[in-house]
C-alpha cells in the first residue's frame, strides 16, 4: 500500500532576541566574511553557519539582543553585503516583528545542516540548537506516523 | 514572545462566495399582537463556499510537550492569518485561532 505524503507545512525556529541572517546565492567564503565582520563589529560573541540549500546559508549569533538592536544589525549587514535574498528576508521579518529560520525540509530542499561555527556557542546558539533538536524530533515522529498511516503519538 | 516554533506554509481554505445573482425569497412571518399573517420579501442568504489558496502561520511558544501537541493539532487545521499564541491558549481553544482547510506544498518566504 502506498503511504501518505509527508506534512506539507514548514516548521521553523522563531525568536526576537537572537540575531539571525539568511544569505541567498552567496558562496560560503563570502558568508564567513560577512558573518565574522558583523560578529567583530557588533561584539556578538560567536556564530553558527547552516547550509539550507546550495549557496544558501543561515547564520545564528550567540549574544542576546533586543528586537530593535537585532533589526539594526541585520539592516547593517544587508546594506553592506548587497544581498537581495537577505534584503527580502529582512523585510519579511520586520513585517512579522520576529525573526524565523527554517528547520524542517521544504520541497526538494532538506533540513539546514551545520557547516561552520566560530567563537562562543553557549548563549543563543545553545537555545537555537535545543529548539532545532525538538523540531527535528517532531518532524521524525510526524513522518513515522504518516508512513505507518497511524495518528501521531502524544507523549 | 521570545523563542518559539513557527508553523507556516500555503493552504486551501473555504470562504463564502459573493453571489452576483441573488434572489428574493419570501419568509412567512408570524403575527404579532393584533396583526395578521403576512409574507416578507427578503434576500436569500449566500450559502455557497469556494476553495481559496492562502498563506498563513502559527507562532507557538511554550514548553516542549505542549509545542509538540500544538503542531499535531495544526496538521489538520489551518491558521486564521498570522496567529501568535501560547501553546496553552491554543490547545484550550484551537478553533478560535484556526479554521478548516488543508496544507499544500508551495514556495514561501520564511
Amino acid at each position: 500500500m502506498k503511504g501518505r505524503s509527508s506534512p506539507k507545512f514548514i516548521l521553523g525556529y522563531t525568536d526576537t532576541e537572537t540575531v539571525m541572517l539568511d544569505f541567498d546565492h552567496m558562496i560560503l567564503v563570502k558568508v564567513k566574511y560577512w558573518s565574522r565582520r558583523a560578529m567583530r563589529y557588533f561584539k556578538l560573541g560567536g556564530f553558527l553557519i547552516l547550509e539550507s540549500s546550495e549557496n544558501c546559508y543561515h547564520v545564528v549569533y550567540n549574544r542576546k539582543v533586543t528586537w530593535s538592536e537585532n533589526m539594526s544589525i541585520v539592516a547593517s549587514v544587508t546594506l553592506l553585503s548587497h544581498n537581495q535574498g537577505l534584503r527580502r528576508w529582512q523585510l519579511m521579518q520586520c513585517r512579522k516583528q520576529s525573526a524565523s529560520l527554517r528547520v524542517s525540509p521544504k520541497g526538494v530542499k532538506s533540513s539546514p545542516k551545520i557547516v561552520y561555527c566560530e567563537g562562543r556557542q553557549d548563549g543563543q546558539i545553545k537555545g537555537y540548537l535545543e529548539y532545532r533538536n525538538l523540531i527535528m524530533d517532531i518532524m521524525e515522529n510526524l513522518n513515522e506516523s504518516v508512513n505507518s498511516n497511524s495518528s501521531p503519538i502524544i507523549q | 514572545m521570545t523563542k518559539g516554533i513557527a508553523v507556516y506554509g500555503t493552504f486551501v481554505t473555504y470562504e463564502p462566495v459573493y453571489q452576483r445573482y441573488r434572489k428574493w425569497i419570501y419568509h412567512r412571518t408570524g403575527p404579532k399582537a393584533g396583526q395578521q399573517w403576512y409574507k416578507k420579501r427578503v434576500w436569500k442568504k449566500t450559502t455557497r463556499m469556494k476553495k481559496v489558496e492562502k498563506t498563513g502561520r502559527y507562532e507557538f511558544h511554550g514548553p516542549g510537550k505542549e509545542l509538540y501537541r500544538s503542531v499535531i493539532e495544526a496538521i489538520h487545521r489551518v491558521p486564521r492569518g498570522h496567529v501568535e499564541v501560547s501553546t496553552e491558549e491554543f490547545l484550550r481553544a484551537p478553533e478560535k485561532y484556526s479554521q478548516e482547510g488543508y496544507w499544500i506544498e508551495r514556495e514561501i518566504v520564511s
